[in-house]
């Protein structure tokens, strides 16, 4: 079975102003072409609103409701990590409304791996859920760097590094680190990084083909393109079976 | 025609993560297997980026252009050594290679008055400046790329990977190259945006854009993919394609 790690049901704008459709029969008809079975939906664009406790509850509430129309959808819960109510949010979205992870957005503070956040990570231990990170090496508050500070305090906790932190330069540095091949935990997802099919097969040797996923960021970018990557990395069969949707299924228990 | 202007041919030998090493018959290969007609190589140097270093990659990438009319070579020079004007008059002059390619370094930023004389002489020589971009690089960000070709409006500069990887700033291209016409993006070793390669041709006219996949380390089918992607009309298509690099170099 396919699974998409990322993706964003919801029509908002993009970063330049543009519109961008996100109805999830759009995002349906996306993976349908790509064949993609299942996909991971993250905060829903243009629902969740960043600032305020209110707004999480809108965009976990959207993700929940598209997720029981559509079993194909795997919806994952979203808060402002380290800001008040963070964990009372997540409980709320995990065990109300049946979300399965969590994703963290890049806040203005606290810096990603500031105790004010381990609250919510110990959340997630006891819930038993995967969390989400957007990660970008050129965004000091959700470097990659910062994200393996948690991982070592939360081993039980596993979590997903969004984009691998983007630049492949950066990429290939950080998973020939000790720490990062040590911390078994951490799993980087591929979507938003540059076409380059080696970054998938550099970081299976290195990591292991347990470690990587794929993710495309849709509808932002397309799935199809992104699974091409991923097809175009030189993978044996079983890698291939692991990075395209073993992993997240063995993750979420799907 | 279908044509790739930003390739690699060699054995790269400045890092440690990736083996590179692709002969001029794996290049061919790729483009058969990619559907493309025909590109424009840069012969990886050892030492990199040096004017020794330069100067055999260029010899090779004339001897390779020589045996495959498919590929184009473009010359390197390092601007800091004194031979450097010498060296690019020979590599177009004698050796028939079609253009120049640039690297911003340590402390030699893209705009620094050290190149300056290298874009001089490729005016006069008549052929294109490729400049190496990068957001994540001070030296080589798109800006500095845009004032080389202010300063120098006869110039055709080529902004190689249009400052590349980056998701968030690659939205900023379109504002960052308007501010010279001469300017023409190649959209190697970007994200799977593609709405955005329709915006570019809107935004600053399609004779701006053209393909490039930087093979053998990025796949040229991606690129492809992705432009096929973008909504192109065909006349833009054919020109983001291939017509643009070949009206600048002057391919029939």
């Amino acid at each position: 079975m396919n699974i998409d790690a990322h993706t964003h049901i919801g029509s908002g704008r993009g970063l330049d102003g543009r519109k961008v459709r996100g109805e999830p029969e759009y995002l349906m008809e996306l993976m349908d072409e790509a064949g993609i079975d299942r996909s991971v939906a993250l905060q829903p664009r243009g629902e969740f609103m960043p600032g305020t406790q209110e707004g999480w509850k809108k965009g976990n509430d959207v993700n929940a409701e598209v997720a029981k129309k559509y079993d194909r959808f795997i919806p994952f819960a979203c808060v402002e990590a380290g800001m008040p109510g963070d964990v009372e949010e997540l409980k709320r979205a995990v065990k109300e409304l049946g979300l399965r992870g969590l994703k963290i957005l890049p806040a203005p503070w606290p810096l990603i791996d500031h105790p004010k956040v381990f609250p919510l990570m110990r959340t997630c231990a006891d819930l038993g859920i995967p969390v989400t990170f957007h990660t970008d090496f050129n965004h000091h508050y959700m470097s990659p760097f910062r994200v393996m500070n948690l991982a070592e305090r939360f081993l039980e906790v596993p979590m997903i590094m969004a984009h691998m932190g983007m630049d492949p330069e950066f990429v290939f540095h950080f998973i020939q680190r000790r720490d990062v091949m040590r911390a078994e935990n951490v799993y980087m997802e591929c979507s938003a990084t540059p076409g380059m099919p080696y970054i998938i097969k550099k970081t299976c040797e290195m990591l292991g083909a347990k470690r990587v996923m794929f993710g495309s960021d849709s509808p932002t970018f397309n799935p199809g393109l992104a699974k091409l990557k991923v097809e175009l990395a030189g993978l044996s069969e079983g890698e291939r079976r692991l990075v395209l949707g073993g992993n997240i299924a063995r993750v979420l228990g799907v | 025609m279908i044509i790739d202007a930003h390739t690699h041919v060699g054995v790269r030998t400045d890092i440690d993560y990736m083996d590179v090493s692709h002969s001029p018959e794996d290049q061919i290969k790729l483009m058969d297997e990619c559907g493309i007609d025909r590109a424009v190589i840069m012969l990886y140097a050892d030492p990199p980026g040096t004017h020794e270093g330069y100067r055999r990659a260029n010899d090779r990438a004339a001897e390779i252009a020589r045996n495959y009319p498919r590929l184009t070579g473009f010359a390197q020079v390092d601007p800091r050594h004194p031979s450097a004007l010498e060296e690019l008059e020979r590599a177009v002059k004698k050796l028939g290679l079609k253009g120049v390619k640039l690297y911003p370094n340590h402390w030699m930023f893209a705009d620094h008055p050290i190149v300056f004389p290298v874009v001089e002489a490729a005016i006069k020589l008549d052929v294109p400046v490729m400049i190496h971009s990068d957001w994540n690089n001070k030296f080589a960000t798109p800006n500095k790329v845009v004032r080389v070709a202010r300063l120098f409006p006869e110039a055709t500069i080529i902004m190689a990977h249009m400052g590349r990887y980056d998701p968030d700033l690659i939205h900023f291209i379109p504002d960052v190259a308007k501010e010279a016409e001469n300017v023409v993006l190649e959209c190697s070793c970007t994200t799977e945006h593609t709405y955005l390669y329709k915006k570019i041709c809107d935004l600053l006219g399609a004779e701006r854009l053209v393909f490039g996949s930087n093979s053998p380390m990025y796949h040229p089918l991606l690129v492809l993919r992705k432009l096929k992607l973008a909504g192109l009309s065909r006349e833009e298509e054919s020109l983001v394609l291939g017509g643009n690099i070949a009206r600048i170099l002057k391919i029939e």
